[in-house]
């Protein structure tokens, strides 16, 4: 059994596709404009919002998960207490699973 | 001579913490170039130790004593026992390295600050308590060292004696009070049935009835906390914040040497075990996606590399203990063999992305990611080099993280299809926080400070470089660098009978 994996193989790989990627480069439209509409990203027909950021970029996962992280929140307060509380929860959990089943 | 290397480690690591103060006198261009002339020491030490156990096998050191024995003259059964095997000689070799690494990065990046003396002394000892860990041979030297980890940690975190980072130090000296206790009353119950504490002693006669079990609950949680894997994860992103960036490197060692010592007790002295087995495989997974879905979320970046540091060693625990459930077939092997070496890529890969953060926020002066977005524009370099680190922490093809990554996926896919299923996901969210967070940095509207950043530190950044090019070679030779160094370290974990004799 060997699976270790080998990057030499990987390599030949992004030669390849390279190769293919170039392939069509070359043959693709060569009256391209800088500078006007064709450089536009198309929005399927949207309006993009005007301000664009990085931090929204996972806006429709967090309210996905809005309640799962409310839960998260209470479980990380960072005081003395909580973190006791947090170890000796842990070590039940643990003694429960290794001791007792 | 050969069997003193084990100590002379340690003890010149106690000699240059307790003499650093001394040597600060004579001022600073003297002070590094002792500690320089320590860590080559030290770094020589390392080798010829590795060179040793792999050559002759495992070495075993008892302080104060000719003959290695379970006893003292007196009968007494308690003695200093050291041990190392191809695996702890190798981790020494490594740790060393990286920590020799690592202070030639502070010697420029925290080269304005006052107390660099006593950043030195305190991460010397820290690195005394990380080797100890890894080389310990009884139990209640591990609880010593467990100890001076703790300490030395603490005061690390308490540096810039800011509120911050005073409340997080008090915080976490409260909570590893806790836990060594825990460590103290498990060796206690081990010491009262057997009357031993020397590990050898322990597996010989250890036969697993409840009291035993209760004692490997106690110690094991203590170990998980220093580890912080979940359920004991939560210390970790408020004291890596607090922390200098340079004591995280040590910090995340720390954590790898506690789960080192964790594995090595489960598997030579109390055996391979199927509900401990799945329980620890359970914690991974809950580690891998608890610190991943908190990363998500974060806003700062240092706790974002911190909750990733707590995702990253769940893939640590997920290989190693599904390897101890296949245990005597070679997808056992390979499992143990996969988390072994992600041990090594965790620490290279997160490391490298702190250290090249602390690069960051040393030129910039800035207290948050939000001061220094766009920097990208101005320092592509150090973007190309970011976003290397993202790729080797999030496991992409040809980094060393897919590596050991690829090994443990496809060979806990005998144990259990979900659990590969589950590895891949968390290192997906792993590759999203990245993303995310080097879009923020370097891709986001410049910010109007550049004018004032400092000149990139040379040295600082040679020392990532050199992180790097070890990334990129192991990715791209990671047959080469498990044969040469994991198999044997492998080998040692799983083979009681060896341990025993």
């Amino acid at each position: 059994m060997e699976i270790i994996w080998e990057p030499k193989i990987l390599l030949i790989s992004f030669i390849l596709l390279f190769a293919i990627a170039y392939f069509f480069y070359i043959s693709g439209e060569k009256k391209y404009q800088k500078g006007t509409s064709q450089v536009i990203a198309y929005f399927s027909g949207e309006e993009p919002p005007e301000v664009l950021k990085v931090k929204n970029v996972y806006w429709g996962f967090f309210k996905d998960f809005e309640k799962f992280y409310k839960f998260l929140a209470t479980t990380q307060k960072e005081n003395p207490n909580d973190y006791t509380f947090n170890f000796v929860l842990g070590f039940i959990v643990l003694f429960f699973l290794i001791c007792l089943i | 001579m050969a069997s003193n290397f084990i100590i002379l480690i340690i003890a010149f690591l106690f000699f240059g913490a307790f003499t650093i103060a001394l040597v600060h006198r004579f001022g600073a261009k003297f002070r590094n170039s002792y500690i320089l002339s320590i860590l080559a020491l030290i770094n020589i030490l390392a080798v010829l130790l590795y060179q040793e156990v792999v050559s002759k096998g495992s070495l075993i050191y008892t302080v104060g004593a000719k003959i290695p024995s379970l006893y003292s003259v007196q009968g007494f059964p308690v003695r200093i026992i050291l041990t190392a095997d191809a695996l702890s000689g190798f981790l020494v070799l490594l740790f060393v390295s990286i920590a020799s690494l690592v202070f030639l990065y502070s010697l420029q990046i925290l080269k304005e600050h006052l107390s660099l003396d006593k950043f030195y002394i305190l991460s010397f000892l820290l690195l005394a308590g990380i080797l100890g860990f890894l080389i310990t041979g009884d139990f209640f030297t591990l609880f010593v060292f467990y100890e001076i980890n703790t300490i030395a940690t603490a005061g690390l975190i308490a540096f810039f004696r800011n509120k911050e980072s005073l409340k997080s130090s008090f915080n976490y000296l409260v909570v590893f009070a806790i836990g060594s206790l825990f460590l103290l009353l498990g060796v206690g119950f081990l010491y009262g049935k057997y009357g031993a504490l020397n590990m050898v002693a322990l597996a010989n006669n250890l036969d697993f009835l409840l009291l035993d079990r209760i004692a490997l609950v106690f110690i094991a949680a203590a170990l998980l906390l220093k580890a912080g894997a979940f359920p004991f994860y939560f210390w970790k992103p408020q004291t890596y914040k607090a922390m200098p960036i340079s004591a995280i490197v040590l910090a995340l060692m720390s954590s790898l040497a506690a789960l080192y010592v964790l594995f090595k007790i489960v598997f030579n002295i109390f055996g391979y075990n199927i509900v401990l087995g799945w329980t620890l495989i359970l914690f991974s997974i809950l580690s891998i996606f608890v610190g991943v879905f908190f990363a998500l979320k974060e806003k700062s970046i240092k706790r974002i590399l911190a909750y990733l540091a707590i995702s990253e060693v769940g893939y640590v625990i997920l290989g190693i203990s599904a390897g101890m459930m296949m245990a005597n077939s070679e997808f056992g092997f390979m499992a143990i063999k996969g988390g072994l070496f992600h041990m090594v890529n965790d620490v290279l890969d997160i490391s490298f992305l702190f250290l090249l953060v602390g690069i960051i926020f040393y030129i910039s002066k800035a207290k948050n990611i939000f001061e220094i977005r766009g920097i990208g524009h101005k320092y592509p370099f150090l973007s190309g080099l970011f976003f290397f680190g993202v790729l080797a922490v999030a496991g992409m093809p040809p980094l060393n993280g897919f590596a050991s990554k690829i090994i443990i996926y496809e060979s806990i896919f005998h144990l259990s299809p979900a659990l590969t299923i589950l590895g891949i996901m968390g290192s997906i969210l792993t590759l999203a926080v990245l993303i995310k967070i080097f879009a923020m940095i370097f891709l986001g509207t410049p910010s109007e400070n550049f004018r004032n950043y400092k000149k990139i530190p040379k040295l600082a950044v040679s020392t990532i470089i050199i992180f790097a090019i070890i990334m990129l070679l192991i990715g791209f030779f990671p047959k080469e660098f498990t044969n040469s160094f994991i198999d044997k370290g492998a080998s040692s974990l799983i083979n009681r009978q060896d341990y025993i004799h």
